[in-house]
């Protein structure tokens, strides 16, 4: 089967396109699709050829230009779209080089909520002051969705106080949604965006060259990106950062992270939850894990 | 009347061996060009990491609008490439390249080993890592120096044949009717 004609079964599948959050192909098996109703199994019978099709066409037959992601099991696509790979890893010096005979994809389409932000946002501010937040979240529980409209508010400025100069590190292209050097998605008007750029790297460099007062980063947790996020912080500069994790005690259960509470590094925790829809918010809680969210 | 007749035919052959060794001129000069192009494509994957689409765009802009009549016409073929990626993206890349060769005019000063490079180019761009990219663009542009170089070599003399050719037979029609 071609992804053509595999795109005009997805539209007769499914009646409104728009609904999909995530679809997935495995060879041999019928295409799963999953929307904000939940799951439905397809009459599409998905084979190699398709997934081939499929990832050419989110290449943009420029398969040598994701090298790097697809070493890391992912690409990401013009409007921020993540798609994931599974199939034979070619391993070489012990790291992952690529990966052939490409059997699963997982295609998560990425949604730009405006407004989700708004009800969190009190929480994350003391007067005028963005507090260095962190947002916890399981895969697929809408943390970047909510990391891209706290991103916005902050842009630009609302009740609660002015526009503020934010800068992103988005490494996999999935906040911004770059397309040309121009952010698809709605940062705002005072966002600076570096795209594609490791995130440690990124943030000393956006620190350097921006002077943020804000700077945001999606699923931080490398020892690079730890010590870049402190040194932002030591800049006087503010962190919005997200990490996966199912909750508070997930995240204290890894070292490095359960340093930075210890260390009260990070003044609010959100967490995230995927049921019983994406972007439920579990709780809000302070320096000290007191939920907050709750006192009102 | 009969001198008159003479001379326009004495002209038309001096001209045609002018329009000859125009040909092998312009030939070097599109040559050129592809090979430019093909330059810039190499340093747009291996340096800027651009998909096909990208730097097809950047490159084929530029040349499209750095140059006018026959020498546009490189830069025109890519952006018709990158076109039709956007458009089909379905097909297979080396189909489109090797469709959108076929729309190169009659009159291109390219010879069938030129495009045989160029079209053997487009089956294998976009396959496989970067290395391959680069290995594929350098056998191209291998290809292309070792056709420019002859043609080089040649073009002085070759040049100065077809015009002088031409000036000597339009000077015996002269001779032998006059």
């Amino acid at each position: 089967m071609n992804a053509e004609i595999f795109e005009q079964m997805l539209r007769n599948a499914v009646s409104d396109m728009k609904m999909i959050r995530e679809i997935r192909i495995r060879a041999g098996k019928t295409v799963m699709i999953y929307t904000d109703t939940g799951e439905k199994e397809t009459e599409i019978l998905a084979d190699q050829e398709l997934i081939r099709g499929i990832i050419e066409i989110c290449s943009r037959h420029s398969l040598y230009a994701y090298e790097r992601e697809i070493s890391q099991g992912f690409l990401t696509i013009r409007g921020g779209h993540r798609v994931g790979i599974a199939g034979k890893a070619v391993v070489e010096d012990g790291h992952v080089r690529t990966v052939r005979d490409l059997s699963s994809l997982n295609i998560r389409v990425a949604h730009e909520v405006k407004g989700c932000a708004k009800n969190v946002l009190p929480y994350l501010m003391d007067g005028e002051t963005f507090l260095d937040t962190l947002l916890i979240s399981p895969p697929g529980a809408g943390k970047t969705t909510l990391l891209r409209d706290l991103i916005r508010e902050l842009s630009y400025g609302g009740t609660w106080g002015a526009g503020k100069n934010v800068s992103v590190v988005d490494e996999r292209s999935e906040i911004a949604a770059c397309f040309g050097g121009i952010a698809q998605c709605d940062l705002g008007p005072r966002t600076d965006v570096m795209d594609g750029c490791p995130k440690s790297e990124g943030m000393l460099m956006m620190l350097r060259s921006m002077a943020p007062q804000v700077l945001a980063v999606d699923e931080a947790g490398g020892e690079g990106e730890i010590l870049a996020m402190k040194y932002g912080m030591n800049c006087g500069c503010r962190i919005l950062a997200t990490v996966h994790g199912a909750d508070v005690g997930d995240i204290m259960k890894r070292p490095a992270w359960r340093e930075l509470a210890e260390e009260k590094v990070f003044s609010r925790y959100v967490v995230l939850s995927g049921v019983p829809g994406p972007g439920t918010i579990v709780g809000i809680y302070d320096v000290n894990f007191q939920r907050m969210d709750k006192r009102n | 009347m009969k001198y008159l007749g003479l001379l326009c035919m004495a002209a038309a052959v001096v001209a045609g061996g002018f329009l000859l060794a125009g040909e092998w001129e312009m030939r070097v000069k599109m040559l050129g060009i592809f090979r430019q192009m093909a330059v810039y494509l190499k340093a747009r994957i291996l340096y800027s990491n651009e998909t096909l689409p990208e730097a097809l765009k950047e490159i084929g802009s530029r040349f499209s609008d750095g140059n006018s009549g026959m020498a546009a016409e490189a830069g025109l073929f890519f952006l018709r490439v990158e076109k039709r990626m956007e458009e089909e993206a379905g097909k297979p890349f080396a189909e489109i390249w090797k469709e959108e060769m076929e729309k190169f005019p009659d009159d291109l000063p390219l010879r069938k080993q030129d495009l045989e490079a160029l079209q053997a180019l487009g089956e294998n761009l976009g396959y496989a890592d970067k290395k391959t990219q680069e290995r594929t663009i350098l056998f191209y542009l291998e290809q292309a120096d070792d056709s420019l170089a002859f043609l080089k070599k040649e073009m002085e003399s070759r040049t100065k044949l077809y015009r002088s050719l031409g000036m000597a037979a339009g000077l015996f029609i002269l001779v032998l009717f006059a």
